[in-house]
């Protein structure tokens, strides 16, 4: 069962480690990984100035390119945490999520992150899939594996100022903050978290967060 | 009953067979570790009583269902939606040898040396595999010799839809496509099943139609006539799903599990026709000394003479919005009170029992919730819940239960 080990390498013991969400690495033992290309090489982070122990990263890029960046961090010593909740479709249904990327990128990167070593105290990347609020269904016939981040699948603000963190830096494809993560933020914010918004190439900046409704839609 | 503890050094390796061997795909909520680091060991007595009880309190409620089905006009204290009548009466064709009806109830060790049931989870239960394998794992992890035994829920659902569904035929397992933890559920079961030699589709309430009360899956890529249902979707939701084309539910006679029936026990306001029943014949003295008392919102003067009884929402699942003071976090109480007081119809308020914790080895307080299931009024296994409030929600732990002698 390559899943498990896959995962270890992953979430290997620390204090954020209970976060790693195990269903795309259980999705590694099932049928639906399908062969697809991506890139292969790492970017350089432009924003590693802000690297240091009072700052988390949430990084909201799609598929690969989320893995990608969390492995560019991981060599700067920013500890990845892959957030990724979406279920694998039922075998030959179309769907609107297409988990096969992800899977094998993280296949792929447990290969690079099995010899970084991290400090106690590094500071943490949760990576999100951008892709995974793909809410287009052409019809009823669709698997619909579309899935949101939660609060409750994210450490509290409070955890995270226990633990040293100051700040929280998004990281996205999107000007627009997708609505859970602004969800999610806006409870940081409200809890004393500094929020900072960059697309990977420009300066961070104070982040555009809006105040949410009770529920997501 | 008492906690044994799964020892430290091993804890990792046991938590890690939770996640892949044991379809524990959760393992964590906000900041809260979800996979208990105890087994909880029940006595041969325990066991037997909560056997007894639960077939006992099972035996009422099917009597109930049936009898409501038959007498509709007697259900309407349950308030079930008016949208709905057209598809309840649909129902009258329900019969119970062609499906499965499983329900899990969940009880409580009190302050009073007895048991409390807080709730029937009548449609929908979860905790399958937790029920399932996380006992067998925890007692080769901790080293518990033949002696403990384990009751595998799986096994006992596995052979009851077995039993009732064509041989070698194709099972949907319905659920909310999009979340993770109730696929678990779903995998698990139908994993199981798919060993049995059935043909297994995962999909949504949405990916069936109905012909001539037949379900079809018209998944793409999975298009087939159906031989069982398998749903794990709550109904109400199924029945918001627009354009409403899940009529077929309640009328099908291919064998499902759970059929719509399930709706009559699933809402708290259960309570309210017990009168109803009683005079008709049926008796519900078990569910009378294990629930505690139950009342309507407007049958209280004011909110403020509710001392000793708390909230709950009449449609809730997993312990939210369940108003408790003590086990509420920070703003939720006074949360929960304006709702109640803007909406009382969504809310029954319930005598509180004193849970009784147990103690672990850290020195920590441990309410404990045991689900007791029946598959076709028989019991079934057990999943239990830990948590250091007395509030068994989404933020307690999944603990397996063994038992102390054999269960054959």
């Amino acid at each position: 069962m390559i899943g498990k080990e896959i995962y270890k390498i992953w979430a290997p013991k620390s204090k954020w480690q209970g976060w790693v969400r195990p269903v795309l690495f259980v999705g590694l033992d099932m049928d639906n990984v399908k062969d697809e290309y991506f890139s292969r090489n790492l970017d350089e982070i432009l924003y590693k100035e802000h690297i240091n122990k009072e700052t988390a990263f949430i990084i909201d890029l799609p598929g690969a390119e989320s893995v990608k960046e969390g492995l560019s961090l991981a060599k700067l010593g920013v500890r990845p945490i892959t957030i990724y909740n979406g279920p694998d479709e039922q075998l030959g249904a179309t769907a609107n999520v297409d988990n096969s990327p992800l899977e094998l990128a993280v296949l792929w990167g447990a290969d690079i992150l099995k010899d970084i070593s991290f400090d106690e105290d590094a500071p943490p990347a949760f990576l999100f899939d951008s892709t995974r609020m793909n809410l287009i269904r052409k019809d009823r016939t669709v698997y619909d594996n579309s899935w949101y981040v939660y609060e409750q699948d994210m450490p509290s603000a409070k955890y995270l100022l226990d633990n040293g963190i100051k700040r929280v830096i998004l990281v996205s494809d999107n000007e627009k903050i997708r609505k859970d993560t602004n969800k999610l933020l806006y409870t940081y914010k409200t809890k004393g978290l500094e929020i900072l918004h960059t697309d990977g190439f420009k300066e961070p900046v104070k982040a555009k967060i809006k105040k949410t409704k009770k529920e997501i839609d | 009953m008492r906690l044994v503890p799964i020892p430290e050094e091993k804890y990792d390796e046991y938590r890690l067979g939770a996640i892949f061997d044991c379809y524990k795909w959760d393992p964590q909520f906000k900041d809260n570790n979800t996979v208990a680091k105890y087994a909880l060991v029940l006595t041969k007595e325990e066991y037997d009583e909560l056997v007894f009880l639960t077939e006992s309190m099972d035996k009422e409620t099917i009597a109930a269902e049936e009898y409501l089905n038959a007498n509709l006009d007697k259900a309407k204290p349950l308030g079930l939606a008016r949208r709905l009548k057209k598809d309840i009466e649909s129902m009258s064709n329900y019969d119970k040898t062609k499906h499965v009806r499983l329900m899990r109830y969940d009880f409580h060790p009190t302050v009073d040396g007895k048991w409390a049931v807080s709730e029937v989870n009548s449609d929908v239960p979860g905790g399958f595999a937790e029920a399932s394998l996380l006992p067998k794992l925890a007692k080769e992890i901790i080293g518990l010799d033949d002696t403990y035994s384990v009751k595998c829920f799986g096994d006992i659902l596995a052979n009851a839809i077995k039993s009732k569904t064509k041989a070698n035929g194709t099972i949907m397992m319905v659920h909310c496509t999009c979340f993770s933890d109730d696929r678990q559920v779903m995998q698990y079961i139908g994993d199981k099943l798919a060993n049995m030699g059935f043909k297994i589709i995962y999909g949504a309430a949405d990916h069936i139609v109905f012909k001539d009360n037949e379900p079809y899956s018209i998944l793409s890529g999975n298009e087939c006539k159906l031989d069982g249902i398998v749903r794990f979707n709550p109904l109400e939701w199924v029945t918001r799903i627009k354009p409403k084309k899940w009529g077929g539910y309640f009328s099908t006679e291919t064998m499902s599990c759970n059929h719509p029936i399930a709706l009559f026990a699933q809402t708290k306001r259960f309570p309210l026709v017990w009168d109803n029943l009683e005079k008709a014949g049926i008796s519900m003295k078990y569910w009378r000394e294990l629930l505690p008392d139950t009342k309507l919102i407007k049958d209280f003067k004011k909110l403020e003479d509710k001392s000793g009884y708390i909230y709950k929402p009449v449609y809730g699942r997993v312990g939210e919005k369940i108003g408790i003071k003590e086990a509420c976090e920070e703003g939720e109480f006074d949360k929960i009170l304006k709702e109640v007081k803007w909406h009382p119809k969504r809310y029954l308020a319930q005598k509180q029992f004193i849970s009784k914790p147990l103690e672990g080895i850290d020195g920590k307080e441990y309410h404990v919730c045991v689900g007791s299931y029946t598959v076709d009024g028989k019991q079934a296994g057990f999943y239990a819940r830990v948590s250091n409030v007395p509030r068994i929600d989404s933020n307690a732990a999944d603990i397996p239960v063994l038992i102390e002698g054999s269960v054959n």
